[in-house]
């Protein structure tokens, strides 16, 4: 793979631009599928932390989607032949001035790493990208997605346990991930990926045990509820680790605490009781 | 059975009732759709002519997530009358094209119940609701769209499915589709329609008792338009109507047809993969 991971690596520094408009629906469609009560955002209202996901969406033509559903590889992304694709973490820097509803937004991309790693569970790849999104008011947020690919999953594979969550959390909410909130999350970003509503597909042939819930809606979820704790601060900065998946068989938690030094560490934790995501949010 | 009958005095108190709304034509989901069915049309871009029938991709419903049925559908009530009978089927649509709308362009869309029927029939009680949808931009109405929608009862278990009759098979213009659960997936995401029967197998198999995941009808109309209005490059379309009669599965792919006649229409059909007449249309050009 050595040679393989060479020739990916010739994909640093390839960048995209895209450029869309901030339309009221999709934040709408978001108020109710998480069902908070908010009033509807209007013309010049700042979009909340990390709601530009609902733009930018990629709309690769069906025959240039892969078996997974997911956009081919070799064009924008590197030509990864590991069939596995995970979101393993991200680090978001929110600036001073918030993307608003109505804006043209603008949307700068580069790829800036691709690293390979052995792991227990075989050869992984783990690909970085950059993304900075400007709204009428210049850059609004820089983010860093780590994507990882890995090798199909072997028969008998299992996930191995994960840490255990935190016990002390400050706040917390619990998720029921059914195939709708599911449906509505993947539909929102328009993202393809079969894993989170194609469940024959997701069981039989990536050999999981039900739906996958989304890393992003998971990392949102955290976002949400440490915006909402600490109504009157401003988010400055974000990151995230992706440690386990949570599949769509059992009620999650999303839970934070708050720090001595004002932030907040954020983590999902399974059904299990062990952490599938953890954050941190530090605010102005 | 005779319940529902009775019940139709308070569902055609609905008559009249209207729902106003606005919305921003965007171009993303146009350029989203073209990708779905791979046109292969330039990227669409403000100024910008709408495709006729493509506005169903505008004024969409998001309701509450405490307000979605089991099935993923939003709860009845509110505009539409609350018939109590479990399945819901968009029937009939025909569609006034009047003037362009395009893209960039804020637009109003009144829908308005102007008709509410019951029918008792060999398949058990049946509600039939019309809708008018009427959008307009800043010179007035644009277009007229008039749904037609069935209501009826789950089939008794041992009730055998009518037999569809045979499409016809002198199609000038056919092609295949193979309605695989990607294609479903974006068609359901571009529409915010969240209805489990497009995409969730165990659901629509064990809960609903269908043989598959159930391709979205207005999809399989918009495709026989498509498919008539790209081989008649440049003439216009003023109205398209088509009729839904049948089901289709996601197991097995289907055709799209279309056939020139003497007058200038054009007739589309939808056959399935046993060649079966599942849904007919007509498209008009303007001469």
């Amino acid at each position: 793979m050595s040679d393989d991971l060479a020739t990916w690596r010739q994909w640093i520094g390839r960048g995209e631009t895209r450029e869309d408009l901030a339309a009221p629906f999709p934040p709408h469609a978001l108020i109710q599928t998480f069902d908070t009560g908010d009033a509807r955002l209007k013309t010049g209202d700042a979009l909340p932390p990390l709601w530009h996901w609902l733009y930018f969406l990629d709309t690769t033509p069906r025959s240039k989607l892969g078996p997974d559903g997911l956009p081919g590889r070799g064009d924008f992304m590197p030509p990864v032949s590991l069939p596995r694709r995970m979101w393993a973490g991200s680090r978001f820097t929110f600036h001073d001035a918030p993307l608003k509803l109505g804006d043209t937004l603008r949307r700068e991309s580069a790829i800036t790493a691709i690293e390979g790693k052995s792991g227990s569970t075989g050869e992984m790849v783990f690909v970085t990208v950059r993304h900075r999104v400007f709204g009428a008011a210049g850059l609004a947020v820089e983010e860093e997605i780590d994507g990882v690919y890995r090798e199909a999953a072997k028969p008998g594979e299992t996930q191995k346990a994960g840490r255990p969550a935190p016990t002390d959390p400050t706040w917390s909410k619990t998720i029921t991930p059914d195939p709708v909130l599911l449906f509505r999350f993947s539909a929102l970003t328009f993202n393809p990926h079969r894993i989170h509503y194609d469940q024959p597909y997701t069981t039989t042939t990536e050999g999981y045990p039900g739906l996958i819930v989304h890393g992003p809606l998971m990392c949102l979820l955290q976002v949400e509820l440490a915006r909402r704790s600490v109504p009157d601060r401003k988010m400055k900065s974000f990151a995230l680790r992706a440690l386990a998946p949570v599949y769509d068989r059992a009620p999650f938690d999303v839970q934070a605490r708050r720090e001595a030094d004002g932030s907040l560490t954020t983590w999902i934790r399974s059904p299990d009781g062990a952490m599938a995501q953890q954050g941190k949010a530090v605010f102005a | 059975m005779t319940a529902i009958i009775d019940k139709l005095e308070h569902y055609r108190s609905w008559i009249g009732r209207t729902d106003t709304r606005e919305d921003l034509v965007t171009a993303y989901p146009v350029r989203a759709m073209m990708a779905t069915l791979e046109t292969g049309d330039p990227a669409p871009r403000i100024g910008d002519e709408l495709p006729p029938y493509w506005h169903m991709f505008y004024f969409l419903e998001a309701a509450p997530a405490s307000q979605i049925g089991p099935d993923g559908h939003p709860k009845r009530g509110g505009f539409l009358p609350p018939v109590d009978l479990p399945r819901r089927m968009n029937a009939g649509n025909r569609i006034e094209l009047i003037q362009p709308v395009r893209i960039g362009d804020t637009v109003s869309r009144e829908a308005r119940v102007t008709d509410v029927q019951g029918k008792t029939g060999g398949s058990g009680a049946m509600v039939f609701v019309t809708v008018r949808n009427t959008i307009s931009g800043k010179d007035g109405p644009a277009i007229v769209h008039e749904q037609d929608l069935v209501y009826r009862g789950d089939p008794a278990p041992d009730a055998k499915p009518a037999t569809p009759k045979p499409a016809p098979t002198d199609a000038t213009w056919s092609r295949t589709v193979t309605p695989d659960p990607v294609l479903l997936f974006r068609y359901s995401a571009l529409v915010f329609v969240g209805h489990r029967i497009h995409y969730d197998l165990p659901y629509v198999t064990q809960v609903e008792g269908y043989p598959g995941l159930l391709v979205h009808g207005p999809l399989m109309g918009l495709m026989q338009l498509e498919l008539a209005r790209r081989e008649n490059p440049g003439r216009r379309v003023p109205r398209y109507e088509f009729r839904a009669t049948s089901p289709v599965y996601h197991t097995a792919p289907f055709t799209v047809n279309a056939r020139a006649e003497k007058d200038g229409t054009v007739t589309t059909w939808i056959a399935n993969a046993q060649g079966a007449l599942c849904q007919q249309g007509k498209v008009t050009f303007a001469t």
